[in-house]
């Protein structure tokens, strides 16, 4: 059984034998939040889910970032975090025709879909551009939303984001660093901006699918 | 003697000795800050920015064990009677260490290592006490920001006038009075993260100022919570 509970820093979640989960610790008996967010008890552990907070990266996360610089060995992307990232050469060139390295080239101002390689907070992230569905952003549109609504964007058994795809007939990446890539029509953009928009300020999961569902039945 | 507290026991403004001044607190007025808040405490205005977690810069500053928190407490040039120099004085530079440690004390510094936090305290309007209405507004912030705290800080200030000890001191009386003793506390934890003293109290008096100061932080704290249970929880419910 799940229970949940708006807290703001300082709260206490709960009191006894539970285990702190993330954003959560312990005083004595007390479990305390340390942001806002919605509280979540499910057996005996304990949680926060946040409702907002900079983006920490994780090892295979997928992540739309933009190049800011580059050196010899190296191009320095923002993925919207709390450091810069970094993408080695040897993770974006591939072996093959001189013709094929220039593709993918990369500039100061590119956006890229990028996976997490490794990352802790004693050094500053990797990322590589090998595996399906990396690489640059040739065409579409960035949509930046907090990246703690990505969770309901995907997380439940990927719904939201396939229905979007559905009714808009866009492509949607979506960065767990909360940047979107929106590919398809002018129409279908807007569209699909617009339901990422809702998501974003909805948090009421029943509510959430049900006005996405009737934004698109009025045909938007 | 006795013009501070009349017979019947109310002050310069009409207040009696254990009534704080009215308070409003709002979050997220600042769209490009990370947080904001901004907060009206008797005749103080003063809003509250916070940046980051972010990048250090210069790079060098950087702390490999724990995050990196500059404070930066202001007082614009029309926030008091006459034209103040915008150059930071002695005061303000002081008032600016002590309101970090006041928040730092709270903060999570060990959660973000290698980053930094930038705290801008801009006082609009100036009353007495805004080191306390600074350090309740910047807490506010930081909950805003998402920065993660153990608890949230609630600051608030008692004096001694014409004999009496009364909380929440205004400007007059900070002046006129003869003692203020601003402090910060964190009500969950029961804890206090600043306590200064201007002035001389007997040991009675102290323990009953320190008392009143921290019920008076424990009203502060509940305009805290309803600004931010407004601000996120009340939007569309």
């Amino acid at each position: 059984m799940k229970k949940r509970k708006y807290v703001i820093p300082g709260d206490v979640v709960a009191e006894g034998d539970y285990s702190p989960g993330p954003n959560t610790y312990r005083d004595g008996e007390r479990i305390l939040a340390t942001k806002v967010g919605i509280a979540e008890i499910e057996d005996n552990r304990v949680h926060v889910v946040p409702v907002k907070g900079k983006y920490i990266p994780r090892q295979g996360d997928t992540v739309v970032g933009v190049i800011v610089d580059y050196n010899v060995l190296s191009w320095t992307v923002d993925i919207n975090s709390i450091f810069y990232a970094y993408l080695l050469a040897k993770e974006v060139l591939r072996k093959g025709s001189l013709e094929k390295m220039a593709e993918n080239k990369l500039e100061v101002g590119d956006a890229i879909v990028a996976r997490v390689l490794a990352f802790d907070l004693s050094r500053d992230p990797l990322l590589t551009l090998r595996g399906p569905g990396l690489g640059r952003v040739s065409d579409g549109e960035l949509v930046r939303v907090s990246p703690s609504s990505i969770y309901r964007l995907i997380d439940r058994r990927e719904r939201l984001n396939k229905m979007i795809e559905e009714a808009t007939g866009c492509k949607l990446t979506v960065g767990m660093n909360g940047v979107i890539v929106i590919e398809g029509s002018p129409e279908g953009t807007s569209l699909a901006i617009r339901a990422i928009r809702l998501v974003e300020s909805e948090d009421r999961p029943d509510v959430l699918t049900k006005s996405i569902k009737s934004m698109f039945d009025m045909g938007g | 003697m006795g013009k501070l507290v009349d017979e019947q026991g109310r002050r310069v403004d009409g207040r009696g000795l254990n009534e704080m001044r009215p308070v409003k607190i709002e979050v997220g007025v600042l769209k490009n800050a990370d947080g904001s808040a901004y907060i009206e405490h008797g005749k103080n205005k003063i809003i509250v920015a916070v940046y980051g977690p972010k990048e250090v810069h210069p790079r060098h500053l950087a702390l490999p064990d724990r995050m990196f928190i500059r404070c930066r407490y202001h007082m614009s040039p029309f926030s008091v009677q006459e034209r103040k120099s915008p150059q930071p004085s002695r005061r303000e530079i002081e008032l600016s260490k002590v309101i970090r440690e006041a928040l730092e004390a709270a903060i999570m510094i060990e959660e973000y290592p290698r980053t930094a936090l930038d705290i801008f305290i801009e006082v609009l309007e100036s009353d007495g006490g805004s080191r306390g209405a600074s350090i309740t507004a910047a807490s506010v912030a930081l909950a805003n920001a998402g920065i993660p705290m153990r608890d949230m800080v609630a600051s608030c200030a008692v004096g001694k006038i014409d004999g009496h000890i009364v909380l929440d001191l205004n400007d007059q009386e900070d002046k006129e009075g003869e003692v203020d003793l601003p402090v910060a506390y964190m009500p969950n934890l029961n804890r206090i993260t600043l306590l200064q003293m201007d002035g001389k109290l007997l040991h009675e008096e102290f323990d009953r100022a320190l008392d009143l100061a921290v019920h008076g932080c424990e009203q502060i704290y509940g305009i805290q919570r309803s600004a931010l249970q407004d601000y996120y929880f009340k939007q569309d419910r």
